[in-house]
């Protein structure tokens, strides 16, 4: 079995493919350029970004890549798929709340705090992802005057999808992206991959440092991802703030899930269904899950408490149980 | 009688040469008065007068004011990622940048490299889920 880790997107980068040929290989060391050109097209902390460019054409039509007239599309019927909780239109909120600069900078330097009035004026007028116009014959785009995009909401889950079709033909591959993980298929002696849920309630110190687990998951096919509020979070004035942004208040979401993992049959979907879970809060949350055939979900909440989704099944990590139905209070 | 001579016809020898040597001691003065203000106060060349040139007389009553030179090279902008001052106070995003002295770059990381990794376990999972970091 092969693996390649490198950093993109402001993340930690794994990928694997499980077979000795030398071919397999060489298809791993193609990976960080993946990563690294899909940044370059989709960051909004790169002033030469296609992105940025799209955020600064004012109204007017562009002709867009490829690569951003998918992930654009993506990211409108993930609109939609949510009922407009997990939009691209969030850029000024995020930047409202004071993440207008690369999270390692954010945490280097504590922003001044925000004039209220300030916020209230920038986040007017963020919400029209519907008003967004795309001409299909000529792949271009038009957004709303004031309209900025971030991308950053599904980027990295449609981002290892994308990698692991790549690299399915030389084997049984896996793709980590920041802990959005998407998997091609069961490993080469048939088994699913094991894969280890974190523990929010106790973060690591660093990036390289293996996290407490919950338990481990077994995937043989389709997405994993987590979102949640223990990991990207900084101080605004006596606030804290993090970067998982309400569309219906503007605002870093307030709700009493610390973080949620989701298995779905893509990361892409996994990433959307995890941040529709947080947004909506623990109960509403699995009841969204259960409606969902494809996706199964576990939440940490706030208070420490641990809920889960029926079609949820996981190996217990120590002494947490974590397989069957609902959780301790019976969701 | 005649008009252009220097001495008079019929007249004495001595006096025609203390009138020579009164005119070649005249002569000789006036061109050792002519080396001594050639060489003691030389004109110097046009090269050399750029290379090394003379202090300005001091006029208490002139005040010179003057104006910095227009630069060539804009000085870089800080706030733009990949430039880092190596010197002079922390700078923060869109503030005056501080007077930089050369440009310092990060050495590039490595290039990430294929491993090869035994077959992943409960006890080593092939990955973690977990929030972005």
């Amino acid at each position: 079995m092969f693996q390649i880790s490198f950093r993109a997107m402001g993340c930690q980068m794994k990928a694997m493919v499980d077979s000795e040929s030398v071919y397999a290989a060489a298809a791993l060391r193609e990976v960080p350029r993946w990563f690294a050109a899909w940044e370059r097209c989709l960051s909004r902390f790169r002033e030469d970004s296609e992105l940025s460019l799209l955020n600064h054409s004012d109204g007017r039509w562009m002709r867009v890549s490829p690569t951003m007239w998918e992930v654009l599309r993506a990211a409108l019927l993930a609109a939609q798929l949510s009922e407009g909780l997990v939009v691209p239109t969030v850029l000024p909120a995020l930047e409202a709340a004071g993440y207008d600069r690369p999270f390692e900078e954010l945490l280097r330097g504590t922003p001044e705090a925000a004039d209220e009035d300030e916020v209230e004026t920038r986040e007017v007028g963020s919400w029209s992802w519907a008003a967004i116009q795309l001409d299909l014959k000529r792949r271009m785009v038009k957004l709303p005057e004031g309209v900025r995009l971030d991308l950053g909401g599904i980027a990295k889950g449609w981002a290892a999808d994308q990698a692991v079709r790549r690299l399915k033909p030389y084997g049984p591959a896996l793709v980590d992206a920041g802990g959005d993980i998407a998997v091609s298929g069961p490993m080469a002696n048939g088994e699913p991959w094991p894969i280890g849920v974190a523990d929010p309630r106790s973060a690591p110190r660093s990036v390289l440092e293996d996290p407490p687990l919950l338990g481990i998951l077994r995937v043989a096919r389709g997405g994993v991802a987590t979102s949640g509020r223990d990991v990207r979070r900084w101080r605004r004035g006596a606030e804290e703030q993090h970067h998982l942004i309400d569309p219906r208040t503007g605002r870093p979401a307030r709700t009493d899930v610390l973080a949620v993992t989701v298995v779905a049959p893509t990361a892409y979907e996994a990433e959307i269904a995890a941040k529709v879970v947080f947004l909506r809060g623990s109960r509403e949350g699995v009841a969204w899950l259960e409606e969902r055939p494809g996706f199964a979900g576990l939440i940490v909440r706030h208070d420490g408490e641990i809920l889960w989704s029926s079609r949820w099944s996981m190996e217990p990590a120590g002494a947490v149980p974590t397989s069957g139905q609902g959780g301790p209070d019976g969701a | 009688m005649s008009i252009h001579g220097r001495t008079r016809p019929g007249g004495r020898p001595a006096r025609s040469t203390g009138g020579l040597k009164a005119l070649l001691t005249s002569g000789a003065l006036a061109a050792i008065l002519w080396l001594w203000v050639m060489f003691a106060a030389p004109e110097p060349p046009a090269e050399e007068a750029a290379e090394a040139a003379p202090e300005p007389p001091v006029s208490p009553s002139i005040a010179l004011q003057l104006e910095p030179l227009p630069t060539l090279v804009p000085a870089p902008d800080l706030s733009r990622k990949g430039v880092a001052a190596s010197s002079g106070a922390p700078t923060r995003r869109g503030k005056s940048p501080a007077p930089a002295l050369r440009s310092v770059q990060a050495p590039p990381p490595p290039a990430p490299r294929v491993v090869q990794v035994p077959a992943p376990s409960s006890a080593k999972p092939a990955a973690v889920t977990r929030s972005s970091r």
